[in-house]
């Protein structure tokens, strides 16, 4: 079995400003350095002061993750030399003398496994580096942008209890779940999650492959190193300790920088911020104001609106997809055929078109308007299949929409049945066959269908049918 | 201590010459024995200090404006298109 950890930076978007500035935590898209000042710009003299709300989020995520929260909160450098940190030193945390994680011993539950939290760090995110002519590995300088220098992150480290890429991407999906009901992270922006991913093999080192930027690319990742590490071995070569970097483009993980041991960042504690206590009363304050997580969701969407278990995950692990069936369900109270068709359909063109629930267009009046028009007959299943990409990723309205298109079902009883006569008529074969077999009749309704352009209400041409065939 | 010089020489990403390598051993050698004074207390019954000051304090999350570019990028010596020009960061 491979052993693979996880450390999942999460950027604290929901903060209005940066970890220990008050610049804007609004980075992207804005002109280079625009968004920074001497103490997010490393300038000496300069002294960081904590975002209280980072402080709050962090002990949210360490209650949701069942850790255990630190005494205080203690900062340390963590030093290196790299042109996207001026300062020479990123503020982070670490456990060693007079310093701790503000957060440990946690776990997060997958499906039928345990996947113990080693850690939770609060450090600052370094500026942003651009490689003007070319890539990482080849570029012949770099180009800096201090935006994003000094934005808030989580530092989320698990033990090595994964064992698969499937298991890495579930843990994923479900702290990303965990995050967005938090409110902590809008974790569809840009580079909001990535992570470094250490996997190792039997008869292998540790391999750390850095700054994975999808869930997608995880899973890919580990698939890739697994396959290489043991092709590795098995031509008798030497997995050895070293840490890669993820071609996302190519699919493949690439040699980085030598090795570097734990000591040579030379972390001690940060003296321009002296040690801030948590106290039981702050912990029992934010404990009292903690939302819903998604493991009370599920099982309150169960006992709500009556779906299946495997339902309501699926929902939950998308909050905004979750938000969308409750919302929707207050129109509309089929709860189980309002599932039914978010969870197969809906989601099938979001998959399709690879976005996520909160990049629908489709709105829950919307969706309750088509299922009640489904309900009363307007309209056929068929009908509602084929025009829930229009709603869900051009936002039309159903009843515009089906106006326009003439897709109303075919209720007109006089001219079904003209048409039922004429489709029995042209091949008796098929009629005659259909007064012994069910299979056959589904066979004459599908040609109903066809001449009236999906147009016929299914259940009503299946009846006309028997009635005429007299079974 | 020709090894920590070494260690702290390449920590620092700069080249020192043979002599320069010899003074700042012996400086380096001075100030370890300096801190090794303390090492000479009995400290068993002293909790260790960290920070000065016993409790910091934390900032309400409201944004302040910025630095403008041409504040923020005013003491860059190579800049370009509004951005501070780095060195290449893979190999030597
Ligand atoms: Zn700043």
């Amino acid at each position: 079995m491979p052993k693979i950890g996880l450390e999942v930076h999460v950027h604290l978007n929901t903060l209005k400003t940066k970890l220990f500035c008050s610049c804007s935590s609004d980075y992207i898209n804005k002109d280079p350095n625009t968004n920074t000042c001497p103490v997010c710009l490393g300038l000496p003299g300069a002294i960081p002061v904590l975002n209280e709300k980072a402080l709050t989020y962090a002990i949210m995520v360490a209650l949701a993750l069942n850790c255990e929260i630190a005494p205080a909160l203690v900062f340390s450098r963590k030093h290196y030399f790299y042109p996207d940190m001026s300062k020479n030193y990123q503020i982070s945390q670490y456990d060693g003398p007079g310093s701790m994680a503000v957060a440990k011993s946690g776990v997060l539950e997958i499906t039928n496994k345990k996947i113990r939290i080693r850690r939770i760090n609060i450090e600052e995110d370094p500026a942003k580096i651009i490689y003007p002519t070319g890539s990482m590995l080849t570029s012949k300088y770099t180009l800096l942008d201090y935006n994003r220098s000094g934005i808030g992150l989580l530092e989320i480290v698990t033990e090595p209890d994964i064992e698969s890429p499937k298991e890495a991407r579930e843990f994923l999906e479900k702290l990303r779940s965990i995050l967005e009901h938090l409110g902590v992270c809008n974790c569809d922006m840009e580079g909001a999650m990535r992570a470094d991913v250490n996997v190792s093999v039997e008869g292998g080192e540790r391999v750390e492959v850095k700054n994975v930027g999808s869930i997608k690319d995880v899973e890919n990742a580990i698939k890739y190193e697994i396959a290489r590490q043991k092709a590795a071995i098995i031509q008798g070569l030497k997995v050895e300790r070293e840490t890669r970097h993820w071609d996302s483009e190519r699919g493949i993980s690439v040699p980085t920088r030598t090795k570097e041991t734990d000591e040579d960042y030379r972390y001690f504690p940060d003296p321009d911020l002296p040690p801030y206590p948590i106290s039981k009363d702050l912990i029992k304050k934010i404990t009292a104001e903690m939302p819903e997580l998604p493991d009370a969701r599920v099982k309150r969407l169960v006992e709500q609106y009556g779906i299946s278990r495997k339902e309501a995950s699926i929902l939950v692990m998308d909050k905004a997809l979750a938000d969308f069936y409750e919302n929707t369900a207050k129109l509309y109270k089929d709860y189980k055929k309002l599932a039914n068709l978010i969870l197969n359909d809906y989601l099938r063109w979001l998959n399709d078109k690879n976005i996520r629930a909160s990049e629908s267009r489709a709105t829950p009046e919307a969706i309750a308007k088509l299922l009640s028009l489904l309900d009363k007959g307007v309209i056929t299943i068929k009908i509602v299949k084929e025009v829930l990409p229009e709603i869900v990723l051009k936002g039309a309205d159903p009843d515009q929409l089906i106006k326009e298109s003439q897709l109303t079902a075919i209720r007109d009883l006089e001219y079904l049945e003209k048409v039922v006569e004429e489709v029995i008529k042209e091949d008796k074969d098929a009629a005659e066959a259909a007064k012994n077999d069910p299979k056959v009749i589904n066979f004459l309704v599908g040609k109903v269908m066809k001449r009236t352009g999906k147009r016929a209400d299914p259940q009503l041409t299946n009846e006309l049918i028997r009635k005429k065939l007299g079974v | 201590m020709s090894d920590l010089v070494d260690k702290l020489q390449r920590l620092s990403l700069i080249d020192l010459k043979e002599e320069e390598k010899e003074r700042i051993g012996r400086d380096v050698q001075k100030i370890l024995q300096f801190f090794n004074k303390i090492n000479e207390l009995d400290l068993s019954n002293v909790e260790p200090l960290f920070h000065p000051i016993s409790q910091g304090k934390l900032r309400k999350d409201v944004a302040q404006s910025s630095l403008t570019q041409g504040e923020a990028l005013s003491n860059v010596k190579r800049k370009e298109n509004g951005f501070i020009v780095g060195p290449s960061t893979y190999g030597d």
